[in-house]
């Protein structure tokens, strides 16, 4: 009997471990029953400056922060917006070299993590970190034909569906790939993630929507200055992109593109956090 | 019987154990992922070609 009663007290405290450890709650968001491949599902920021990237974002989009397991020995922080999780951070220390590594890293929803990779690297790009899992399902990153680093990830739980990742101010709102070569670019992902591609004409150049069941998740286009590195940028909603804009440099960042009629009709900026991260304010209605 | 509910309080307590190893990856990745980003200032060219 005793035995019984020391089993019952040994489930009663791991159940209680689980919610004391991650106090998560779910209820606010809602996931597909099966991947939502060619979805961007999550975006990581790494950052050289965890502290500085939660005032800087929680001033920026009213996120809250919440701590959560190490990883890898790094600390590493989930925001929310509301009842939605809607980001992570991840501490890094700085290079030996100096050069920075801050950036927003999105992580895309494909089949097969390990086949993603395969793919990939068949055609050109390089392992950043190799697949492994993680408590969400597999994941890697790699840096892709283009020079574009990107995460993968295969979920065991389904992802956020699109009424849960709806667009809103404070949200990830976009995703888009700035590109030295972007149709070789957007035959890379149609093969690692089954994208339908779709080219539209755009203020005169060609901007190319990776579609995902008949929904557009991602854009590549020409990057404008064949001096600046390939990469992919995570917009983010705001009401006003150009007072957000402001804001960021009050809080420590900078303002690399103004919100200007040239640029998207005014409806973007383009901007870095404290530590060097760039990320896009993109005009959302509340 | 002590041998069924002995075997029953087993694989609760496992899959209870199971549940908190993944309790708390239900949102999150955090890959350390350490490439440069090389140079951004660039951006500030051409900001019409931002098509």
């Amino acid at each position: 009997m005793k035995k019984a009663l020391a089993f019952v007290a040994a489930i009663a405290l791991t159940a209680a471990a689980c919610t004391t450890m991650t106090g998560r709650d779910l209820s606010g968001m809602s996931f597909s029953d099966d991947p939502l491949v060619g979805k961007f599902i999550w975006h990581d920021l790494i950052t050289e400056d965890i502290d500085a990237a939660q005032r800087f974002y929680g001033e920026m989009f009213g996120w809250t922060f919440e701590n959560s397991a190490s990883r890898n020995g790094r600390d590493y922080v989930v925001a929310r917006d509301g009842g939605v999780y809607v980001a992570g951070m991840v501490s890094v220390p700085p290079r030996a070299d100096g050069r920075n590594v801050s950036r927003w890293l999105p992580y895309l929803s494909v089949t097969d993590v390990d086949a993603a990779v395969g793919d990939g690297v068949g055609a050109g790009a390089t392992v950043a970190v190799a697949a492994q899992n993680v408590p969400i399902g597999r994941v890697a990153a790699i840096i892709d034909s283009d020079g574009a680093v990107v995460g993968l990830v295969r979920s065991r739980i389904g992802d956020p569906d699109d009424q849960t990742t709806r667009t809103a101010p404070g949200r990830p709102v976009w995703t888009e790939l700035l590109a030295n070569d972007p149709v070789s670019a957007a035959q890379f992902y149609r093969n690692i993630a089954g994208f339908d591609l779709r080219i539209i004409e755009r203020r005169g150049g060609e901007y190319t929507l990776l579609s995902s069941g008949g929904v557009d998740r991602a854009g590549i286009f020409r990057k404008p200055s064949r001096d600046m590195a390939s990469t992919w940028l995570t917009h983010f909603g705001v009401g006003n992109p150009e007072a957000a804009a402001q804001r960021a440099k009050e809080l420590g960042g900078t303002i690399l593109l103004p919100v200007s009629p040239e640029l998207r009709d005014g409806t973007i900026a383009v901007v870095t956090d404290p530590a060097g991260a760039v990320l896009v304010l993109h005009k959302t209605p509340g | 019987m002590r041998k069924a509910t002995r075997n029953l309080l087993f694989w609760l307590l496992l899959a209870s154990s199971t549940l908190i190893a993944g309790c708390d990856g239900n949102v999150g990745i955090g890959l350390s992922v350490g490439v440069p980003i090389g140079s951004h200032g660039y951006m500030s060219v051409g900001s019409s070609r931002w098509y």
